[in-house]
């Protein structure tokens, strides 16, 4: 709900009201709708009022026919053609006749898209223009462009992003802006950017997050109202004396009576996999190693994880001739791989050692000999080197090869994909016409409940719709909620009113019913 | 019913690409309508609203996925009408919050809420030995079940 000064507000109030309008006009080339809107115009508006009948308004548009007799605003010719040519800010203002002029609304800010028409026709002597002004929102600017944000960490209000896309990418300033920079509402993720979406859609994506919608006032700056309809109301209608008509339009459409709302868990997941074989090893050790370390990796690639893993042995370095030659040991480092360490019993090299000394001792043992004349020389030493060589071999066979096999349970993370239903009770599965809305901003169910309970309360609300026509009211805007005598209360989507030279116009709401938790 | 909604249901039946999970183990089945000798490795994968796909193809040549269990996330494209899997997706479904709502004259009350979706993940040691009575040694090390969000024993998985 917009402020009126004191003065307005008796005005509109009073038995008798003096309505007076305005159409002001803003030549593109000198001012932006930018400037305009900031109050940093060095322009003065062109009142074109005069020119204007059949004026028709509502939030998002605002038509006149423009009686040009003398040809000055010709899209060709004209002097003045520049404040009606493409891009040029048309404003609506109104008030009352009795109060100052620095007090009445702006009603309407809006540009002209293209071309106006014109038609001149001699023969029915009709020399005029249709003019179709639209309102910001409504710009192909907004929502045809694809953009990419900057990237903001956890904790970032989502005010600061929204800033962002208002003043890099629809250039607004902030004399422009009435939403607050603080929404209270955090990045839930470890990093966020909007990314390859239109401008509006960031905006209103950003919002959803809060329970607000986006729209441009009657002055032309960029405004939410909340959609949680448990707020206070901005109107009370004591009697029925400002209420003309009271219509309930017809409504054929299948009301949505379920919202899914989809967003990604702001913690990543663990996915565990099967118990299996992460990897293989063969080792081949002996004497000659003292200690072996190997390491074993879960993938190739390097990137696999893993949980509880262990060794099992297939062949061990123990299982050959000498049972006892070491240990065998596994530990796992990290989660992307372990390391199987083997360990030769010292005593193996200091034997080995000692054997092959030996061996090359004895060979100095002489032989002896057997007999006076004839006989045989008795080889002592070579004996002992057999003896001595068949305990090195035995030793050498006992090296070889161990086999080794490394299980463990492989994970990864992602992102889990929550939903929170809201639903209304007892609908069986046919009867359920959802509503599907994905917020990645969203990061836990706490808030997500809420904004699936009340977009669910908002597309109940849709299905009653209402018409009412009631004394113009320059404070009302979209998203006020209004109450009429008997305790009924409405929200308003949409306004209109035809607007005449002299007579007091009335205001018609579009509105929808509003259901309260 | 308006232009808009039906566009929307007509983008919505052509989209391409969707997000599953697996949820059998892979096995091989004849399809007389592959070239070669027609044998196809398929699996089962869970989709959206917990619906289940039967014999999805792997897409030719994706070892990543052959090798990958039941619960990886993966994703899907749709070509000629048929759903294969294409590739491990780095999101995967998790639970569902489910608020009742009742609607009255102009009120709206929250009358109950409930939660819906499983996990599926290796039993742990207590569970080995407590999920079935007759105690340790009867399920192996690495057992797989599905489980509520509440942590209670659904089914085991695979074989």
């Amino acid at each position: 709900m917009r402020s009126l000064s004191a003065a307005m507000i008796e005005a509109q109030e009073s038995f008798n009201p003096f309505p007076f309008y305005k159409i002001l006009a803003y030549d593109p080339t000198l001012d932006t709708i930018s400037e305009i809107v900031s109050g940093t115009s060095t322009q003065t508006p062109l009142d074109v009022t005069e020119y204007c009948t059949n004026v028709s308004w509502d939030i998002s548009k605002i038509s006149f026919t423009l009686a040009d007799s003398d040809g000055i605003f010709h899209p060709d010719t004209g002097l003045k053609r520049s404040y009606f040519r493409d891009g040029a800010i048309i404003r609506l203002v109104e008030g009352d006749e009795r109060v100052d002029e620095l007090d009445w609304m702006v009603m309407f800010t809006g540009q002209i898209h293209g071309q106006i028409g014109w038609k001149i026709s001699r023969q029915q002597m009709v020399l005029e223009s249709r003019i179709s002004v639209y309102s910001r929102e409504n710009s192909q600017l907004y929502q045809r462009r694809k953009i990419t944000t900057s990237e903001y960490t956890i904790g970032t209000d989502i005010g600061i992003c929204l800033m962002e896309i208002c003043t890099s990418f629809l250039g607004l300033t902030s004399a422009e802006i009435r939403i607050p920079t603080v929404l209270g509402y955090q990045f839930m993720h470890i990093t966020n950017q909007l990314s390859q979406v239109t401008p509006w859609e960031g905006i209103k994506a950003l919002l959803q997050t809060v329970g607000m919608e986006p729209f441009f006032d009657g002055e032309g700056k960029l405004a939410a109202f909340n959609k949680n309809m448990g707020r206070p109301y901005s109107r009370v209608y004591d009697d029925l004396t400002n209420i003309y008509d009271y219509e309930i339009p017809e409504n054929v459409g299948d009301g949505i009576n379920k919202v899914r709302i989809v967003f990604l868990s702001a913690n990543l997941s663990k996915v565990p996999g099967q118990d299996q074989v992460l990897g293989t090893a063969q080792i081949t050790t002996g004497f000659f190693t003292g200690r072996e370390e190997l390491d074993c990796w879960w993938s190739d690639d390097r990137k696999q994880r893993s949980e509880d893993t262990r060794m099992v042995t297939l062949k061990g370095i123990n299982d050959n001739l000498i049972p006892f030659i070491g240990t065998e040991s596994y530990s796992q480092i990290d989660e992307f791989h372990g390391t199987i360490i083997i360990t030769i019993s010292i005593w193996v090299p200091i034997l080995a050692t000692v054997l092959l000394a030996g061996y090359i001792a004895l060979s100095l043992i002489p032989d002896a000999w057997a007999g006076q004349f004839f006989g045989f020389t008795i080889p002592y030493g070579r004996v002992l080197q057999a003896i001595d060589m068949v305990a090195i071999l035995a030793l050498m066979m006992s090296l070889g090869s161990a086999q080794y096999e490394i299980w463990g349970i492989p994970y990864d993370y992602v992102y889990r994909e929550m939903e929170a239903i809201a639903v209304e009770q007892g609908l069986s599965y046919w009867e359920e016409n959802e509503l599907k809305i994905e917020n990645a901003f969203l990061g836990g169910y706490d808030q997500a409940d809420i904004i699936a309970i009340t977009e669910l309360i908002w597309e109940k609300c849709k299905n009653y719709t209402r018409r009412l026509r009631v004394r113009n009211d320059l404070s009302l805007e979209v998203g006020d909620i209004i109450v009429i005598p008997d305790g009924r209360k409405f929200v308003i989507i949409n306004m209109s009113k035809t607007i005449k030279r002299g007579e007091v116009p009335s205001l018609t709401l579009d509105c929808y019913k509003v259901m309260t938790v | 019913m308006s232009i808009k909604k039906i566009i929307d249901w007509r983008i919505s039946a052509e989209e391409k690409s969707i997000k599953g999970v697996i949820d059998s183990p892979f096995v091989r089945r004849y399809d007389q309508n592959v070239g070669g000798d027609g044998w196809v490795y398929v699996c089962d994968v869970k989709i959206e609203d917990g619906q289940t796909l039967k014999n999805v193809p792997i897409a030719t040549n994706n070892r990543e996925v052959f090798f990958s269990q039941e619960g990886k996330p993966v994703s899907l494209a749709r070509t000629n009408g048929k759903w294969s899997v294409t590739g491990l997706s780095k999101v995967d479904f998790g639970f569902s919050h489910i608020t009742y709502v009742t609607f009255t004259e102009d009120l709206a009350e929250v009358i109950s809420e409930d939660w819906s979706g499983y996990v599926t993940r290796p039993l742990t040691y207590g569970e080995l030995g407590s999920i079935i009575f007759t105690g340790y040694g009867f399920l192996p090390y690495g057992t797989r079940g599905r489980f509520t969000q509440a942590g209670v024993f659904i089914e085991f998985v695979g074989g």
